[in-house]
């Protein structure tokens, strides 16, 4: 049998799939010899709070700084003091490292700015 | 020669089964959420292994039975990049449609997802340009009767089981029924799988058996090639949950219990998958 030789679209496809394969395999590498496996850090921060029906939500944005992924991520947020005291919570269910998730917690009355307070109740380790 | 450059409509058409290939197998895993986790969860050494593991498959089957009957190492070289560049494409392109990967998660988490899913992919792509089209040129089919010999059938064997079993092997369901399991069923499952294995190869007549499984002489050789089978099935579960995660933590009793319900589906991915791969 006569040998095939390849046609300029598998030239084609054959260049772009090696720069993909080495492409993914050098990302890997340089991840494990560059970037510690560190553990989860989180990091959460707040933006404006906006009148919903019947309640006030604070939207809340929680990065993870370590290298590592956090399960069953927990987040508490506290604002006001004395009567005006109110809590809410918020769960995120898997946080990549280097990622971040967003999401909302909920308020009776309007928090002052000034007086919230966010607390990473905990996660585990997948 | 000038008729010797394959036309391009030969090659569209090539691709085109390899990605209906790649989607029949693995568009179940692409809609699984244990296996989007398993791409962020999975650390960067265990990523890199699953992923040179699955490109020493693809080698091995495209040496064995790849779509080009006369070829050098070179060429099934290239044909397994290729495999494996179309698998990551299409990876990406699955999930990225289905909303899994977007613009504001981290690059490592991106590449994970599709590294886990490309693996199960690309075998299926390379199934897909092997088996799924018609045989214009049956006289290859017949010029390469390849003997059936060890090397090969374990390399196949392995693909098959990977391809078959790694649609549920990074599912909750594996724990759970392995966690919950009374021992005799384990016994049960592990005996099950093992004579379907052996029925699949030697008695059943199944496509390709007479072509791919060496003629036994005897009980022993029957024997010995189920156990192999099985071997295989196992193994190739263990792997799969290793890389998965799913052992962390477990005790010996769990890990074995995992890999024998893992291994029913890897089984029949060893026998029949085996054999389907190839005919």
């Amino acid at each position: 049998m006569a040998k095939e030789k390849k046609n300029w679209l598998e030239w084609v496809v054959l260049f772009i799939s090696g720069l993909l394969v080495v492409f993914t395999l050098g990302y890997i590498v340089y991840e494990i010899i560059f970037e510690d496996q560190t553990s989860p850090d989180i990091v959460v921060t707040y933006g404006k709070t906006e009148q919903k029906s019947g309640y006030i939500a604070l939207p809340i944005t929680a990065t993870n700084k370590g290298a590592e992924t956090a399960e069953d991520l927990r987040i508490e947020v506290t604002t006001g003091d004395g009567d005006n005291k109110e809590q809410s919570n918020l769960l995120f269910n898997y946080l990549p490292g280097k990622s971040s998730a967003k999401g909302w917690v909920t308020f009776k009355n309007n928090p002052d700015p000034s007086h919230i307070e966010i607390h990473v109740l905990g996660y585990s380790i997948p | 020669m000038t008729d010797s450059t394959i036309p391009v409509s030969d090659s569209l058409k090539e691709y085109a089964r390899g990605i209906t290939g790649g989607l029949l197998f693995s568009l179940p895993m692409l809609y699984t959420m244990e296996l989007w986790w398993a791409g962020f969860i999975a650390s960067p050494l265990r990523l890199l292994i699953y992923f040179f593991v699955g490109i020493l498959l693809l080698l091995a089957y495209n040496h064995y039975v790849g779509i080009r009957s006369s070829h050098t190492l070179l060429e099934g070289i290239a044909e397994t990049i290729e495999e494996m560049g179309m698998g990551l494409l299409l990876t990406a392109t699955v999930l990225w449609l289905s909303g899994r990967i977007t613009t504001d998660m981290s690059f490592s988490e991106i590449s994970g997802k599709i590294i886990v899913e490309a693996v199960t992919v690309a075998i299926g792509i390379s199934v897909g340009k092997t088996q799924l089209g018609t045989s214009d040129d049956d006289e290859d089919q017949e010029v390469e009767k390849r003997e059936p010999h060890i090397e090969r059938e374990l390399g196949i064997a392995l693909c098959g089981a990977i391809l078959i079993a790694s649609n549920v092997a990074p599912t909750e369901e594996i724990i759970v029924i392995a966690l919950e399991i009374e021992n005799y069923k384990l016994l049960l499952i592990a005996f099950i799988s093992i004579i379907i294995g052996g029925i699949i190869l030697y008695y059943s007549n199944f496509k390709g058996s007479k072509q791919w499984v060496k003629k036994p002489n005897s009980q022993t050789d029957v024997l010995a090639g189920t156990v192999i089978m099985y071997a295989i099935a196992l193994t190739s579960s263990a792997f799969m949950l290793w890389f998965f995660g799913r052992f962390n933590g477990l005790s010996l009793h769990g890990i074995i219990a995992e890999s024998i319900v893992l291994g029913f589906p890897a089984a029949l991915g060893a026998s029949a998958g085996r054999l389907l791969i190839q005919s």
